[in-house]
């Protein structure tokens, strides 16, 4: 068993086949040859570290057990990214609001579980894809900040870039 | 409350928005400004308002992501024109996603493709491998830019294409290919609306690709092997359908002799065969290919009796026809055929046989023999829909009949069937009517009783079974048989 300390001096006991779901707590261990790993605060502390890290827990209980993603296999690696299919499972995991999504994938990143990395980033590829500019704006909250000749160079660069 | 102090001013935020649209109210409409001066002044606010904004979204909660997160988003993206759109949502990404390199890797040369669009592109993807889907994209100023990029070039993929275009490319990346890994060509015939389309290879293609693992090649007509030469390649996929003219197989037994490297072979011919130019006897030998499966059009095996795989796991050799409304004759191997397949394909001692056939959109019927080491050899007959594209769901009562009573008997011819431990039938189909079924399950039948004693039976999505009751107790001498359907396992104490 392994004991995770949070930010926020929450305490977490997990099985060591769990805790290994995440490289960086894997690595700590290792390096340290001790059972405590204390992940530090996450984006300076912006947001509460618990609540993502329920779920980051819930996610690696779930998983534990698979097989970890090797990094020498360079096809493996193209297959898995040229696509935003995602598991029943997972699916219903990462159902979640935006704030709660890019807490997860912040922590997933930091906490480096690529699979579940990836799972955020597709999930937030699948509201992206098809949609338009302004669309993604809207969906994130962002603002045209282009001035009008950025946008005339952009609309020139991208003529006839639709897909053929 | 706005608590932000404006850096070095001593200012609030709101504070300066009030002092902003204060002086602006003063200075206008001062008859000292000019229509340019305030058209500088317009232009001026424009840039500052838009530095406001890309402010604004520095803050809004996507933007928390590191960039390398971020870069990863449109790495899951598919569509070019996705990428294209998230690269233009905000400041922040464009700037992001156009300096990340590979996620531009993906060169797609749509005939509309301008020349900024191009280079634009070659921009972003700097020195990271390039893989280019070419459309009929000859153009010269295209292929200028693309032609000092050659040793970026990791995949090329012509879907497509004449022969002319090809070449043309080709020509424009004339030397050293050093990341090029994967090339797909899709050659169409003559087009009367295009006189480049009759214009045939005179050239070596892509010489430069020493390192070429991957080739693909979909070809109306001949497919040129002549002209390619890929001292490392390992997968080759070739697909020619012609009516106008004879397949050579000259070109074929030459391409592999000069490819010692291949590992996984898969040729389909939908043509007449030509052996004019192959010395009789002459055997190609692959010493590494673990998959060979060759589907000819023609009876007998013709391709295969030249080739020699001493290594492979896993043979095909299948006759593939356009549909017809009959079993093709010598679909399968007989007697006298089965000497026309040489031995090196054949495991010494059979363990187990598969029999399959499904018929649904297609008409397929092959045998597989196991060896104990698990080298298989199948061999059978598949007739495919493809006049115009549109499967019909076949409904072929007595051509499945027929097909299972060939099948049935070049099982039976089978030089080294003695010992056979295993024997399974899949059998996928559209409903047929009780008659043709009841005559299917006595082939099966007649089938069961040559073969004598089996360990293992075993009945695939069969709906046969209630047909072979009586074959199944005379042939079964051991208790473990099962049936299955879909996978799920069914239990029938009475008979076993």
């Amino acid at each position: 068993m392994v004991l995770l300390v949070t930010s926020d001096n929450k305490n977490f006991v997990v099985d060591r086949e769990v805790a290994d779901r995440s490289v960086f707590v894997k690595n700590t261990l290792e390096a340290r040859g001790l059972s405590i790993a204390t992940p530090p605060m996450l984006n300076g502390g912006c947001f509460e570290l618990t609540s993502p890290f329920l779920q980051v827990l819930e996610y690696c209980q779930h998983h534990r057990g698979e097989p970890l993603p090797t990094t020498d296999d360079a096809n493996a690696d193209e297959n898995r990214k040229r696509t935003t299919d995602i598991g029943e499972w997972d699916r219903k995991f990462i159902t979640v609001d935006h704030e709660m999504l890019f807490e997860i994938i912040l922590a997933a990143n930091y906490l480096d579980i690529k699979p579940l990395l990836d799972v955020g980033c597709k999930t937030i590829g699948n509201m992206v894809k098809g949609k338009s500019p302004e669309e993604v704006r809207k969906l994130f909250d962002i603002v045209n900040d282009f001035t009008p000749e950025e946008e005339a160079q952009i609309k020139k660069e991208n003529e006839w870039a639709e897909d053929p | 409350m706005d608590v932000h102090a404006y850096p070095g001013q001593g200012l609030s935020l709101s504070q300066l928005v009030f002092a902003l649209n204060k002086e602006v109210k003063r200075v206008a409409h001062h008859p000292s400004f000019t229509l340019d001066m305030v058209s500088q002044l317009d232009q001026g606010t424009s840039i500052a308002l838009a530095d406001i904004r890309e402010w604004r979204n520095s803050l809004v909660p996507v933007n928390r992501f590191p960039q390398e997160v971020l870069c990863l988003i449109p790495t899951h993206l598919p569509r070019e024109s996705d990428l294209n759109h998230a690269s233009s949502v905000c400041r922040h990404w464009r700037r992001t996603f156009n300096q990340h390199a590979i996620l531009w890797s993906e060169l797609n040369l749509a005939i509309k493709r301008t020349n900024l669009f191009v280079k634009t592109r070659l921009e972003r993807v700097k020195g990271a491998p390039l893989d280019i889907t070419a459309y009929r994209s000859g153009k010269p100023d295209i292929l200028a830019l693309i032609s000092p990029r050659a040793q970026q070039i990791r995949k090329l993929h012509f879907p497509n294409d004449f022969w002319s275009h090809i070449q043309t490319f080709s020509e424009a990346i004339n030397g050293p290919l050093p990341l090029l890994h994967s090339l797909r060509i899709n050659v169409v015939d003559y087009d009367p609306l295009d006189s480049d389309s009759a214009i045939r290879p005179s050239l070596p293609l892509f010489s430069g690709a020493v390192n070429l693992k991957e080739f693909r090649s979909n070809v109306e007509g001949v497919p040129y092997l002549n002209h390619f030469t890929f001292p490392s390649l390992t997968t080759f996929t070739l697909t020619a359908i012609t009516e106008e003219e004879t397949f050579p197989a000259s070109q074929l037994l030459d391409f592999f002799d000069a490819t010692p490297t291949l590992r996984t072979v898969q040729v389909t011919i939908n043509a007449e065969t030509s052996l004019e130019g192959v010395q009789p006897g002459r055997i190609v030998v692959l010493p590494n290919v673990e998959r060979l499966a060759i589907a000819e059009k023609e009876p007998g095996y013709k391709i295969a009796t030249y080739i020699s795989c001493p290594s492979a796991k896993h043979v095909s050799l299948i006759r593939e026809d356009i549909y017809s409304l009959a079993v093709l004759p010598d679909a399968f191997p007989t007697s006298v055929t089965w000497n026309a397949i040489p031995p090196w394909y054949m495991a010494n001692q059979i363990d187990e046989v598969v029999l399959e056939s499904i018929i649904s959109y297609n008409l397929s019927c092959t045998i597989s023999f196991l060896s104990p080491r698990s080298a298989t050899l199948e061999v059978g007959y598949r007739m495919i829909q493809t006049e115009d594209g549109d499967e019909v769901e076949l409904i072929l009562g007595w051509e499945y009949v027929d097909a299972l009573h060939k099948a049935s008997e070049a099982i039976q011819s089978h030089p080294r069937l003695a010992n056979v431990k295993r024997l399974r039938i899949q059998d996928l189909r559209s409903p047929i009517d009780p008659d043709q079924l009841r005559r299917a399950a006595g082939v099966i039948g007649r089938l069961f009783k040559s073969m004598g004693p089996l360990e293992d039976l075993v009945l695939d999505a069969s709906d046969l079974r209630p047909y072979l009751r009586n074959s199944l107790t005379r042939v079964l001498r051991t208790p473990l048989w099962s049936l299955q359907r879909h996978n799920m396992r069914r239990a029938y104490p009475s008979e076993a």
